[in-house]
């Protein structure tokens, strides 16, 4: 068994795709993480924008970052997005939002964007999706 | 009395609520109890804590820290679960190394072997805020 405390250690890296669901949400971020985690995907549950950049910065391997936009906090979504674009620009990211008025424009309205309420087989496909186009 | 002794019916897998303010924590331990076969649900708040058992989400055991990132401390979000919810397990943690004990007894009555070491899971969380640190200090 490898030592959890390797300085290499990645969470199942080799064996499960890792997605960081960034929620503010508890009751979405649960029923949707344990879904992913029902089809083998490894979830880390973040829930706001600050604790995403603390499990980035904490060098913790993520193949997808599913984040909401409308989020309380200095950072929201959006801001979360220019963040990793800025210092992890290697990972996928998958934007959400309910809200039925979304200002979203500039470089960042191009990213991938799954309005809520969605099925959780259809999140499920998308991060997927998503995730075999930045395989290839 | 804080019991982590869990004995579950055999045919349904315990479920943990971890309520931790420190993501970096919080995530550490729930992957390590996860390890052990629980469901393990997240939470960032006493708040949260309340909103999830107020739902159908199936909870045997909260394990949360003395301290919430809420205005709400560990004790009083226990007095609350207790009064509530009398049939819910609350294992009240206080520090890094008194929450590490309390899972890996809780890990050991676990469905399955745990994982590893108590004390490889506060590596873990340390190597995890090291790095954190060290990245917010760099350009």
């Amino acid at each position: 068994m490898a030592s959890a405390a390797s300085n290499d250690f990645q969470r199942d890296a080799h064996v499960k795709r890792v997605i960081l669901m960034v929620e503010d949400e508890v009751i979405i971020r649960s029923v949707v993480a344990e879904h992913l985690r029902d089809v083998n995907f490894t979830v880390i549950e973040a829930a706001n924008a600050a604790e995403a950049i603390a499990v980035l910065s904490s060098q913790t391997h993520v193949d997808l970052v599913f984040s909401d936009i409308t989020m309380p906090g200095e950072l929201d979504g959006v801001g979360l997005a220019r963040w990793i674009a800025d210092r992890r620009g290697e990972i996928p990211v998958l934007m959400t939002s309910g809200a039925a008025v979304l200002d979203w424009s500039g470089p960042f309205s191009r990213l991938p964007f799954v309005r809520k309420p969605y099925g959780l087989e259809d999140i499920e496909e998308r991060i997927r999706k998503l995730l075999a186009q930045y395989s290839q | 009395m804080t019991d982590t002794t869990l004995t579950p019916p055999t045919d349904k897998i315990p479920s943990i609520l971890v309520m931790e303010p420190d993501v970096l924590v919080r995530m550490a331990i729930a992957d390590y109890l996860r390890e052990c076969g629980y469901k393990v649900v997240e939470s960032s708040s006493g708040d949260d804590v309340l909103t999830i058992l107020s739902t159908e989400i199936d909870i045997d055991t909260v394990f949360s820290g003395a301290q919430s990132a809420d205005e709400s401390s560990g004790f009083a979000l226990a007095h609350r679960i207790r009064i509530a919810r009398p049939d819910i397990n609350v294992i009240l943690t206080s520090g890094l190394e008194h929450a590490a004990a309390k899972a890996a007894e809780v890990c050991s009555n676990g469905p399955l072997t745990k994982a590893y070491h108590p004390q490889e899971l506060l590596k873990r969380i340390h190597l995890l805020r090291e790095r954190h640190r060290t990245s917010k200090l760099s350009p």
